[in-house]
């Protein structure tokens, strides 16, 4: 993906006649488009086969969304992210669809409560959390990002009262599933915000940088 | 046909720069890898 990224910079460069600064910043953002294309692709197929789409991606796109200006712990390469991030979304998607069906209404209202006073609490004191390739250092940006994430955890809220308020005037099952995926979404993403997700994450990333390893001899 | 694609470029340009500069401001890119930033993107 880096490699192919890099190609497009190149040659988008050479055709136009830009600099090398240009070039670096179209690499980042080629690199940007494909992973997010490669992740939303292949927890759509993963999910298809699973029978969980429609969840897999409510779930993948709120954590991605909320990991925008709240950060979180980070692997160190791309293939690992692509693969541990749809075996994170198929997983919970599965969990969030069968949890939807086996707990009762009141308790889902219940969970969603505790998880939304968790996230908000995680959200003030831990946010935004940087990483060592992009460091986060200006008060006022650590600032925005905070009030970012805020923000979107508010919105949040709100699409999650409105969905059980339909399920309550509805009754389709749908609206809860929708509301279970969120909330599996937003624990997911306030876990990768502590200390305890980033030594598993390293540690799941060194598993699956061994893999990768020894499948091709070379690194 | 070679100025069909110089626009092609152009516009790849114009949508690769964009994206840089949106994921520039934000704290992560999209799950969980972080490519180093370039240099001109980072904050000073």
């Amino acid at each position: 993906m880096e490699k192919l990224s890099q190609n497009i910079a190149y040659r988008v460069v050479t055709e136009l006649d830009l600099d090398k600064d240009n070039r670096e910043v179209i690499a980042y953002g080629a690199f940007a488009i494909l992973q997010m294309l490669l992740s939303i692709i292949l927890v759509t197929i993963i999910g298809y086969l699973f029978n969980v789409v429609v969840q897999a991606l409510i779930i993948s796109f709120t954590a991605s969304i909320l990991r925008k200006c709240s950060g979180g712990a980070h692997s160190s390469s791309p293939r690992v992210c692509v693969v541990v991030g749809t075996i994170i979304c198929i997983g919970l998607a599965v969990t969030a669809t069968i949890l939807c069906s086996l707990i009762s209404f009141k308790t889902l209202i219940l969970i969603g409560s505790a998880i939304f006073m968790i996230a908000f609490y995680a959200i003030y004191k831990l946010a935004p959390v940087d990483s060592p390739s992009k460091p986060i250092k200006k008060i006022e940006n650590i600032k925005r990002m905070k009030r970012g994430s805020v923000l979107i955890l508010s919105v949040y809220l709100i699409i999650a009262v409105i969905n059980m308020m339909l399920y309550i005037c509805l009754g389709y099952n749908k609206f809860l599933i929708c509301t279970t995926c969120m909330y599996v979404a937003i624990l997911w993403q306030v876990f990768t915000l502590t200390s305890f997700a980033h030594i598993v994450l390293t540690k799941i990333d060194a598993f699956f940088i061994n893999i990768f390893f020894r499948k091709e001899g070379i690194r | 046909m070679k100025r069909f694609s110089k626009k092609l470029f152009a516009l790849t340009a114009i949508i690769t720069t964009f994206v840089a500069a949106t994921v520039a401001s934000s704290a992560c890119m999209w799950y969980i890898y972080q490519p180093e930033e370039p240099e001109c993107l980072r904050e000073k």
